[in-house]
């Protein structure tokens, strides 16, 4: 029974960095697993509009690669890789993202992109809980653009943010 | 879809969304708005047809005047469309509460679980 529900917080670092803040009600370690175990990471992290989570590779170390492949029931395939940057289980995480626009052209071992997508995420005990702050850092704003124009789904806080201030201001 | 290009499009730069903050206030004329930004008449013009483009403004008639009008609805859709993928991992993480509790319940790790 949860008593009351968690909510994912987006907080504007700067012109090129958000983040994310949410809890769980989960010791770190749990939510540190959920986030690095393929058998777990499958059971949540659904793709958008009724993907799923098909392919998952991971070689958790610094240096080391993961690959993430959304499938729909059709077959098509999109998803995203990197190179994981910092690995402290079960308290931090950060890698690079790159996002995959066409599976015919991807190549798991071409170099990776420099404009790349930075993101870490944190775990932090408090109380109970575990307070999970995700940072994703853009290379510019115009890769924000780029996201959003290709469909990416973890590209969307920047610009979003960025809308919704607008809004507010316009109303 | 084309136009959510050109409002994302039109929106990647830093002086036009400065142009629509100016005109979000009022309605203001290409001159008033060369003064602001320390800018050329002509390269105001260029931003200026770029937005006008993607349908974040409309020219208006004011006498001999043409004042721009900023436009809000491509804006709304753009919010509306991003909402959804903001959706996404709000769905997600309810997915993993889901997980945690069941893990919790499976392997109850050090202090007392009820």
């Amino acid at each position: 029974m949860n008593s009351k529900q968690n909510e994912v917080k987006i907080i504007r670092k700067s012109e090129t960095e958000v983040v994310f803040q949410r809890y769980f009600d989960a010791p770190k370690e749990l939510v540190f697993d959920c986030h690095t175990k393929p058998e777990l990471m499958r059971r949540w992290l659904i793709g958008p509009e009724g993907m799923v989570l098909d392919t998952c590779e991971q070689d958790l170390r610094v240096g080391g690669k993961y690959l993430y492949l959304y499938a729909d029931q059709k077959g098509n395939k999109s998803g995203v890789y990197g190179t994981f940057r910092e690995v402290v289980v079960p308290e931090t995480l950060s890698n690079t993202e790159n996002y995959i626009m066409d599976m015919a052209t991807f190549d798991a071992d071409a170099p990776e992109d420099p404009n790349a997508t930075f993101e870490s995420r944190t775990f932090e005990t408090e109380g109970k809980r575990t307070l999970m702050t995700h940072l994703c850092r853009y290379a510019s704003s115009d890769i924000c653009k780029m996201m959003v124009e290709s469909g990416a789904a973890d590209g969307m806080a920047e610009c979003y943010l960025e809308l919704d201030k607008y809004l507010t201001t316009i109303q | 879809m084309q136009t959510l290009d050109a409002t994302f499009s039109a929106l990647a730069d830093p002086t036009r969304r400065a142009i629509l903050m100016h005109l979000a206030k009022k309605e203001l004329t290409v001159m008033e708005l060369t003064k602001p930004f320390q800018m050329s008449q002509p390269a105001i013009s260029k931003h200026l047809k770029i937005l006008e483009e993607a349908g974040l403004i409309t020219t208006t008639r004011r006498g001999q005047e043409r004042p721009r009008r900023l436009q809000t609805a491509p804006l709304k859709e753009a919010v509306d469309w991003m909402e959804k993928y903001r959706q996404i991992w709000e769905k997600r993480y309810q997915a993993l509460d889901g997980l945690l509790e069941e893990l919790q319940r499976i392997q109850p790790k050090g202090g007392k679980k009820k």
